[in-house]
């Protein structure tokens, strides 16, 4: 086993350093699934597993230190064959690829460089303890019996005579991310620049997690929050089939950021987005008939992200006795099957719109509609298929309750 | 030669001096009209022009099977922003499978959508209404070639009587009630013979 030590020695009391934390984390995750926090500033990450991919451990600590350069933090790293104690070097910016080397600088650690409590930093000076290796001579009942079994057991982890359990960190399962700017927004190049980015860090997420979007729900928050109802610019985007097609995203956020309007400047970006396990991976092949198929759903994303979510609708027969009433916009996979087999006309008015009986030429009829009855709410008409002068053919009713009169309803066209 | 005739006659992208390759053409559903129609038949990957006198006089009645037929394989047929609601009763009895129908409310983007869903190449039919945009040649121009992209054929559906006088279009109809068809522009170099043809209810349910 080999540890590789991160300890972070910039000032980290900040409220953003949760997030950092995790992006450092997420990072790390590239090259082990064994990693953890030991405490706030130190993470500790097994890369035996991944020296096989690096030719040596040189070349995985230059990647690392190149996937860390825009965090702009200060750190010092170490190795260590365990992970209590690869904190420790990390500490001190040792490298200590082998037992012997470690047991040596350990023996020769000062006790205040350890991570030990302060309260039992000082018992073991009052003994005349400096060092590690100085403890570590003691015979081991006299170790407990005067500085008590948890400094024992800590410093027995750091010499690896003990195993340390450790608790890895993973991913978390909702993506959530927080951009604070420092330099606020204005134009919507500039935003989409930043979710660009976002872009790339999500569809990283998403593979690892072995998982594809669903939908992304981005708040852009301003400068100075206006009034309540306008306090913040949130856009949601939902794809129509799960997918972590970075290209594709890309595109669908410049139509949706084409539409926005800037109020404000904004200092903030906050990114989540809803994902499933549940999608089967695109298919390359070279004969797969159904390809198109697979890209429908990118072209009704594409027009949702311009026309809006509720502009792509399918229309459906509703089981209702009044004709005005008797259809739904609905998606197309929703569609109910068709109630009964009346004469119809291809278009219906939005509403009924009154008209004059004399410049009709009455064909068919009547269809009588006689409802509501039951509800106080009564209705009655008596359609009819009727000529234009003009000769259009239209449907037309005559209408007894609750208003008299003629209406126009729909056109054979 | 015979074989490299046939062989040409398949690509429509291969310039062949004045010899104009046939353009693919789909069944109207109705011999009547497909009599008239040069190609016999409604041409694939191109853009149609209809202009029916007053909404709903017959564009329906001349394009409904065809979009049933697109709709039963299983190829989805788009209607951008048409100027009433359509009945589903009424479409779904005239053949056409609703859940293939997709419709799309927009009264400003009608036409940029119209260029995407033909350049993606995906849908069966495309039907769009330029309800009151004025359309210039470039937005025809344009629709053209998004036909070209793909084997639909695009409807595009104008009342207006400020339509520009050149077209890039394949075909030009006019439609009054009855309804009587008239073909008002074919890309073909002859000038039209009895280029009218009255569709009565008869010969529609005969073909």
């Amino acid at each position: 086993m080999s540890w590789l030590g991160l300890y972070f020695c910039s000032s980290q009391d900040h409220e953003q350093w949760p997030q950092t934390q995790q992006w450092i984390a997420r990072v790390a995750y590239e090259y082990s699934d064994q990693l953890t926090w030991l405490d706030q500033v130190t993470l500790v990450v097994e890369i035996q597993k991944s020296q096989k991919l690096y030719a040596t451990p040189e070349t995985l600590l230059t990647h690392l230190t190149e996937t860390l350069r825009p965090l702009r933090q200060q750190y010092r790293l170490g190795t260590a064959p365990n992970p209590m104690a690869a904190g420790l070097m990390a500490r001190l910016g040792t490298r200590c690829d082998n037992q012997a080397s470690l047991m040596n600088v350990l023996d020769h650690c000062l006790i205040d460089l350890t991570p030990l409590p302060d309260q039992a930093q000082k018992s073991l000076y009052r003994c005349g303890i400096d060092t590690l290796g100085a403890f570590n001579a003691l015979p081991i009942d006299q170790r407990v019996r005067r500085f008590g079994q948890a400094i024992n057991l800590h410093i027995q982890k750091l010499y690896g005579q003990q195993p340390t359990l450790i608790e890895p960190w993973h991913p978390q399962d909702q993506y959530y991310r927080r951009i604070d700017l420092i330099d606020p927004i204005t134009s919507k190049q500039r935003l989409q620049h930043y979710l660009d980015k976002a872009c790339e860090e999500l569809k990283s997420w998403l593979i690892k997690r072995n998982q594809a979007l669903t939908a992304v729900m981005i708040r852009c928050k301003y400068e100075r929050p206006g009034s309540a109802n306008q306090s913040d610019l949130t856009f949601e985007l939902t794809l129509a089939k799960p997918s972590f097609d970075q290209q594709h995203l890309k595109a669908l956020l410049t139509l949706k950021i084409d539409q926005l309007t800037i109020e404000r400047p904004i200092n903030g970006i906050v990114i989540q987005c809803e994902s499933t396990s549940q999608h089967t991976p695109s298919s390359n092949d070279l004969f797969d008939r159904n390809q198109q198929q697979g890209d429908w759903p990118q072209l009704l994303d594409h027009l949702k992200a311009r026309l809006g979510e509720r502009a792509m609708t399918g229309i459906s027969p509703y089981p209702h006795h009044q004709p005005e009433h008797a259809w739904r916009w609905r998606q197309p996979d929703q569609v109910n099957d068709l109630d009964n087999a009346k004469h119809r006309p291809s278009w219906l008015l939005p509403e009924p719109v009154a008209c004059h009986r004399d410049q009709l030429v009455l064909k068919q009829g009547p269809e009588r509609i006689e409802t509501g009855w039951w509800d106080n709410n009564p209705c009655q008409r008596d359609y009819w298929i009727a000529q234009e002068p003009n000769g259009r053919t239209l449907w037309v009713f005559h209408e007894h309750k609750p208003r008299m009169g003629w209406f126009i309803h729909g056109i054979f066209g | 030669m015979e074989a490299l005739q046939q062989l040409l006659n398949t690509r429509t992208d291969i310039w062949r001096g004045r010899v104009q390759p046939p353009t693919p053409t789909v069944s109207t559903g109705q011999s009547a009209l497909d009599q008239r129609l040069p190609g016999h038949g409604w041409p694939c990957g191109q853009l149609i022009e209809l202009q029916p006198i007053h909404v709903g006089c017959g564009e329906l009645s001349i394009t409904w099977p065809l979009l049933a037929r697109q709709t039963q394989r299983g190829q989805p047929v788009m209607l951008i922003s048409p100027p009433l609601i359509p009945c589903p009763q009424a479409w779904a009895q005239a053949g056409i499978d609703l859940t293939r129908l997709w419709i799309v409310r927009t009264q400003s983007h009608s036409l940029w959508t119209a260029e995407h869903a033909l350049q993606s190449g995906l849908c069966g039919v495309v039907m769009v209404w330029s309800n009151n945009t004025r359309l210039t040649t470039t937005h025809l121009r344009r629709l053209q070639l998004a036909c070209e992209y793909g084997h639909a054929p695009c409807f595009l559906i104008d009342s207006d009587v400020n339509r520009p006088v050149t077209t890039f279009s394949a075909l030009r109809l006019t439609i009054a009630p009855g309804p009587t068809v008239t073909l008002t522009h074919t890309r073909r170099a002859q000038p039209l013979k009895s280029n009218t043809l009255k569709l009565t209810p008869r010969t529609l349910s005969a073909s």
